[in-house]
């Protein structure tokens, strides 16, 4: 992997939107190249250059691209937005709407994501090692139908609105959910450490939550159908003959 | 002289009836309207009433001239890379076109209380979609009302003798006798103690009572308890509902923002679609201010989105929690705002506030508030309704025309359309530069 | 500003120009036969000239089509920049406004008709038609399902009805008289979902033909420039042919037919859903009263709105998409549902060829104007489109083949030869939809309005007729080099009505006080 280092040096205070920061659209440029690469801000654009000091190599091919963002991202939104091949690296924290419509490749984030992870995401993977946001592997707004395939993995906590619409790929948090997990889940699977407040699998018809924390409450709207390695199951959302499978640890 | 069918700009009932005696072109006597109405109505002559505009020098205001105030305003947005303009629910629809213009002429956001108001029930709405009629069908047709988490005594007096309770329509001939009243809320309000029943409900359980009414509705069995109420009375409810001819429930916050906030609208949008297999069943949001769908209506027509658009791409983008007032104050993406006709800085979070704090703010308002304390410009707001005319939208969406009957305190603007018109054309002149 | 076209190849079926190279001169707004001042000068030569499209039908201001975009957040796929002093916009079915006029505008359009106004809700509908820039406009009232009108007919009172409807028109700036699947919203309110034309309406005791019966009477009464406009009952049901041959044998004189490709069903179940076409447009073709517009599915993501409220419930419980609704104080029902259209669906499939049939089969296009009951059967952006299907059997066969087998199988569509001439186009979108609504206009004549559409021909009609070379609108031009290069308003028509019947104003006053839940000085559009 050709390994391309962006260390922020200025973020604007009002932020800034950087879909064009993905390995596909570095590739093949020399870094004065990308140095002039423009993103949105305020009322106006700025370039990728007075953002970031860029160093190291870019590749041929963006599944050999590997982006390396060093400092406090938490101001940039958009990053990987459709990506589809290579690897970005944030060392700190990111914005919102991170790896938005992936298509495949990996992101990974060492501190801690925002909202919108993953939206309607194809293929690929995020890992998030600290904490992430709200909407995450969620649909676009007025559909209820979003992440496809992909990974998400999440190492700390999560908020609410987990997996809304989702019809396959696979969200793991291993701590903990604030609620609404799973809501018009169609397909695909959640495995959470458990949810805060107990409101799950709302318009569930398919695919599959499982939550490890034994203490966890099922909703009343979930019916019990059987167990299985240690899991109980239970079938929901009752509201409306829902096919989703919740499993809950024994 | 007697004025009538003047309207009364306080309330989402948006009442067009009011009668007013004026005695040498001031406001002698309003009669018809409520409380809150004859406290508008008196505010609009009331020495509080801003005449002057204000600019904040070494923290302390000091009248300036018209002039000065629209140059000091169009300076401070040009400077500005990513400016808000908030508000707007009390102003006139021809205001917010030029708000509109505003946002899109600086790239910046535009947004207004809707948006942390019925805003859920907004992306409910979007979601999936929602039954809903006029007033007018609520007089005429409506024999069970539901006020859900709304208590209209008290935040709109007028509503249930106008429309929904007391009036006698045509297929509702016996007025009150031909309708059930059901209030749905948490505490015993003025509101319920008119009711024919009252469910009292647990904080925060909404959505789980709308689960367990549409899976009654569905033939499934629920728990013995849930939100607060027992079975019984939980199937009583879905029966009423199930039953009745012509059902109506108005939607207040008490649903929009108690925990769940737009998954308790989107739950219950579920269960007015399920009713209407069985019989005809709306849903009307008891809008707050008198013009808040106003915004609504004019910003998707213009724009496509209904509030919390950002112009800063060149076209307009919406993404509720991303670009809506509350989350772009506590991020801090804002660097000016005018604020009209609202008052952020008494509602919002402290974290919102505290970056407030930190922006230069012009305020366009009628009185003193702590927004404007914390203003760097006020500029005096001329009442639609009152010293102005105006298009506004009522919680119904029915468009009417507020009217003027009296002169504003000041002449050199005559509404808050002309003064923003003042401001862009400013901007304007500035940017050819 | 005056402006000299020059050797322009001009189609104007109003004044039977059928290719004729000619100039064209404007000034002042108007086409005239010597300019006074110096003109722009456009080198029209090899080019086509068209005088300003003319819309019959389509969903762009309002109530509805505003409810549906504010539903639809996900239908923003394209976006529009603001910039040269125009503004931004979004929507790919339903455009915003500004957006909606810079985009007719572009296709060379200059009149438009929103078809549906809620009465109570006049003002919205002038508003948003404000905010809709270079076009005309008009619009049209629902009154098909409105109480006093119903009880007006119910009574026997043919007078005081034909008054109340010039009320109604006065009262609101409108146009003409929209019915909506006459009486089928009414009795969708006590519970009956399916209304037939001979059907009795609860409460009210008529039926939707007398419904017809009696608008059309009024409209006759009043000398309305347009005929009733009429969303047939039964629309959008497999099977709904048969009341549709009942309606249209109804009018006494004359009788528009709102997107009538809706209303061509065969079968008895979606499963053998099939193209009755050829019966629909058999009745169309020897019955002089008739006249129609396409609705022509274009097999989109789109969204149908309509004021036929039972039939929108029922599209949202069999595609379980989302659905909302409103019922308008006394006056009229309207229902949204999304509904993505595909090839692949064996209906879509067959709804697509009906539209075309009806087009390809009509003997006098005079009666025919284009349309796709914007945005139901498709957004208007299509037309394009639907001309080089109209203009080449082979590109729509080359189309049909990418569809499901049912098109080849339950409808005609590939057994037909015809192909649409420029002059035929022209007719369906301007000279027929023109005369149909009894507007002024004149087409390319001295006199006439300038409005005109310059296009570069070529062989994909798509190509050609989606961005005008020069568009001119009031006479000045609006669209250069395929781009909106400025922005005026136009005017909205309405319906000059006297009215004047005390007795009538005196019951509507206590009407209103009673079971209107606005004062009826407020209901006025001034």
């Amino acid at each position: 992997m050709m390994e391309l280092v962006l260390e922020i040096k200025k973020i604007p205070k009002t932020g800034l939107e950087a879909e064009t920061i993905k390995p596909e659209n570095f590739v093949n440029k020399s870094i004065k190249e990308i140095e002039k690469i423009e993103v949105c801000s305020g009322n106006g654009k700025i370039t990728l250059g007075s953002i970031f000091k860029i160093s190291g190599k870019t590749a041929k091919n963006p599944s050999e691209q590997k982006i390396v963002i060093v400092g406090d991202a938490s101001k940039i939104k958009r990053i990987g937005e459709a990506m589809s091949g290579g690897e970005i690296l944030l060392k700190g924290d990111v914005g919102p709407r991170l790896g938005e419509f992936m298509v495949s490749g990996k992101i990974i984030v060492e501190g801690n994501a925002d909202n919108w992870i993953g939206t309607s995401m194809n293929g690929g993977e995020i890992i998030v090692k600290g904490n992430a946001g709200d909407y995450m592997g969620s649909s676009i707004r007025g559909t209820n139908r979003g992440m496809r395939g992909g990974k998400i993995l999440v190492d700390g906590n999560a908020g609410g609105e987990i997996g809304y619409g989702m019809v396959g790929g696979e969200i793991t948090i291993n701590g903990t959910a604030d609620s609404f997990v799973g809501s018009y889940m169609r397909g695909g699977k959640i495995v959470v450490g458990n949810v805060l407040m107990n409101r799950i699998g709302f318009s569930m018809n398919g695919g599959e939550i499982s939550i490890i924390d034994k203490t966890f409450n099922v909703p009343f709207y979930f019916r019990k159908i059987g167990e299985e390695g240690g899991f109980m199951q239970y079938s929901g959302d009752q509201s409306f003959d829902g096919k989703g499978l919740l499993k809950v640890q024994k | 002289m007697m004025i009538s069918d003047v309207t009364c700009p306080v309330c989402g009932c948006g009442c067009d009836d009011i009668r007013v005696q004026l005695d040498d072109s001031k406001i002698a006597k309003v009669y018809g309207v409520c409380i809150m109405g004859q406290q508008k109505f008196r505010k609009s002559q009331s020495p509080e009433r801003i005449t002057k505009p204000l600019k904040k020098e070494d923290g302390k205001f000091v009248e300036i001239s018209w002039d000065d105030a629209i140059n000091e305003a169009a300076e401070i947005l040009s400077k500005a890379s990513h400016s808000l303009f908030y508000g707007w629910s009390e102003t006139s629809c021809e205001a917010m076109k030029v708000g509109i213009d505003l946002a899109e002429l600086t790239h910046g956001f535009i947004d207004g209380q809707s948006s942390h108001c019925h805003g859920p029930s907004i992306i409910g709405e979007q979601s999936v979609g929602i039954p809903s009629c006029t007033l007018g069908m609520v007089m005429n047709y409506a024999d069970l009302v539901i006020y859900w988490g709304s208590n209209p005594i008290e935040s709109h007096p007028r509503h249930m003798s106008r429309f929904s309770t007391y009036p006698r329509g045509i297929y509702s001939g016996e007025g009150r006798r031909d309708r059930k009243i059901v209030v749905i809320d948490t505490r015993k309000t003025l509101t319920a103690n008119v009711s024919n029943l009252f469910f009292q409900i647990k904080p925060n359980s909404d959505f789980e009572l709308i689960s367990a009414l549409r899976m009654v509705l569905n033939g499934k069995e629920i728990p013995d308890e849930v939100a607060g109420l027992n079975r019984e009375e939980i199937t009583k409810l879905a029966d009423t509902m199930k039953n009745c001819g012509y059902g109506v429930v108005f939607v207040g916050l008490g649903l929009t923002h108690s925990k769940g906030k737009s998954n308790n609208v989107e739950n219950l949008y579920h269960l007015v679609r399920r009713l209407n297999d069985f019989t005809r069943f709306n849903v009307i949001p008891m809008r707050g201010h008198y013009n808040v769908a106003g915004l609504n209506q004019v910003l998707t027509w213009r724009t496509g989105y209904p509030f919390a658009v950002d112009f800063f791409r060149g076209y307009p983008c919406y993404n509720p929690g991303e670009t809506s007032v509350i989350d772009i104050l506590a991020r801090g993406e804002v660097d000016a705002m005018l604020s009209i006709s609202s008052d952020p800085v008494s509602h919002f979070p402290k974290k919102c506030v505290e970056h407030l704090a930190e922006i230069p703010i012009i305020s366009m308002d009628i009185v003193r508030t702590p927004t404007t304390e914390l203003s760097d410009l006020v500029i005096p707001g001329v009442i639609t309704g009152i010293d102005a005319v105006g298009t506004y939208y009522r919680m119904d969406n029915i468009p009417l025309i507020a009217k003027k009957i009296i002169e504003p305190p000041f002449d050199f603007t005559h509404s808050d359309e002309e003064t923003l018109k003042k401001i862009y054309d400013k901007i304007l002149e500035k940017k050819k530069k | 500003m005056s402006i000299h076209i020059k050797n322009a190849t001009v189609y104007d079926p109003v004044n039977k120009i059928d290719g004729e190279v000619m100039d064209v001169l404007v000034e002042n707004g108007r086409i005239v036969t010597k300019l006074d001042t110096t003109p722009q000068i456009i080198d029209a030569k090899g080019k086509v000239l068209m005088s300003g499209g003319v819309d019959i039908h389509t969903h762009i201001a309002g109530p509805a089509i505003n409810a549906g975009r504010l539903l639809r957040p996900e239908d923003k796929t394209i976006f529009l920049e603001s910039k040269n002093g125009l503004h931004s916009g979004s929507g790919f079915s339903m455009p915003s406004t500004f957006m909606t006029g810079y985009a007719y505008a572009l296709m060379g359009y200059s009149f438009l008709v929103e078809p549906a106004v809620p009465p109570i809700k006049a003002k919205h509908t002038h508003d948003e038609l404000s905010d809709t820039p270079l076009v005309d406009k008009a619009a049209l009232l629902l009154l098909g399902n409105n109480y006093l009108v119903a009880k007006n007919i119910a009574d026997g009172n043919h007078d005081k009805l034909r008054d109340y409807v010039a009320w109604m028109l006065a009262t609101t700036k409108t146009y003409g008289i929209k019915l909506v699947s006459p009486g089928a919203y009414l009795s969708w309110l006590w519970g009956k979902n399916k209304t037939k034309p001979k059907d009795a309406i609860p409460k009210f005791d008529i039926t939707p033909s007398d419904i017809i019966a009696g608008l059309e009477d009024a409209a006759i009464k009043l000398k309305l420039p347009h005929p009733i406009h009429v969303h047939l009952n039964g629309m959008g049901y497999y099977g709904n042919y048969v009341s549709s041959l009942d309606e249209m044998k109804l009018p006494k004189e004359r009788m528009h037919i709102a997107h009538l490709q809706y209303n061509s069903y065969g079968g008895d179940s979606w499963k053998n859903f099939e193209s009755k076409a050829d019966e629909i447009i058999k009745e169309v073709n020897k019955n002089a009263k008739l006249t129609f517009d396409v609705g022509q599915v274009t097999l989109d993501n789109t969204t149908t709105l309509t004021a036929d409220s039972p039939f929108e419930q029922y599209l949202s419980q069999l595609t379980h998409q989302k659905w909302s609704s409103r019922d308008v104080e006394l006056e009229n029902g309207s229902g949204i549902v999304p509904y993505p259209y595909s090839g692949k669906n064996s209906v879509n499939a067959v709804q697509w060829a009906i539209g075309l049939e009806l087009v390809l089969m009509a003997k006098d296009l005079s009666k025919v104007c284009l349309s796709t009951d914007h945005p139901n059967a498709g957004p208007f952006i299509r037309y394009p489109r639907i001309i080089s299907w109209l203009m080449s059997k082979k590109v729509r066969e080359k189309f049909a083949n990418g569809l499901n087998e049912s098109v080849l199988k339950r409808s005609s569509i590939n057994s037909i030869n015809r192909e649409l001439t420029l002059y035929e186009i022209a007719t369906i979108t301007r000279s027929a939809p023109a005369r149909i609504l009894g507007i002024k206009y004149d087409g390319i004549k001295p006199g006439a309005d300038a409005n005109i559409a310059i296009y570069t021909p070529d062989d994909d009609k798509e190509k050609m007729f989606s961005a005008a070379e020069y568009v001119i609108f009031n006479g000045e031009v609006v669209v250069k080099n395929k781009n909106v290069v400025r922005s005026i308003n136009g005017k909205t028509l309405h319906a000059s009505m006297e009215t004047k019947n005390p007795e009538l104003e005196r019951e509507l006053q206590t009407f209103f006080r009673r079971y209107y839940s606005v004062g009826i000085s407020n209901y006025v559009v001034s």
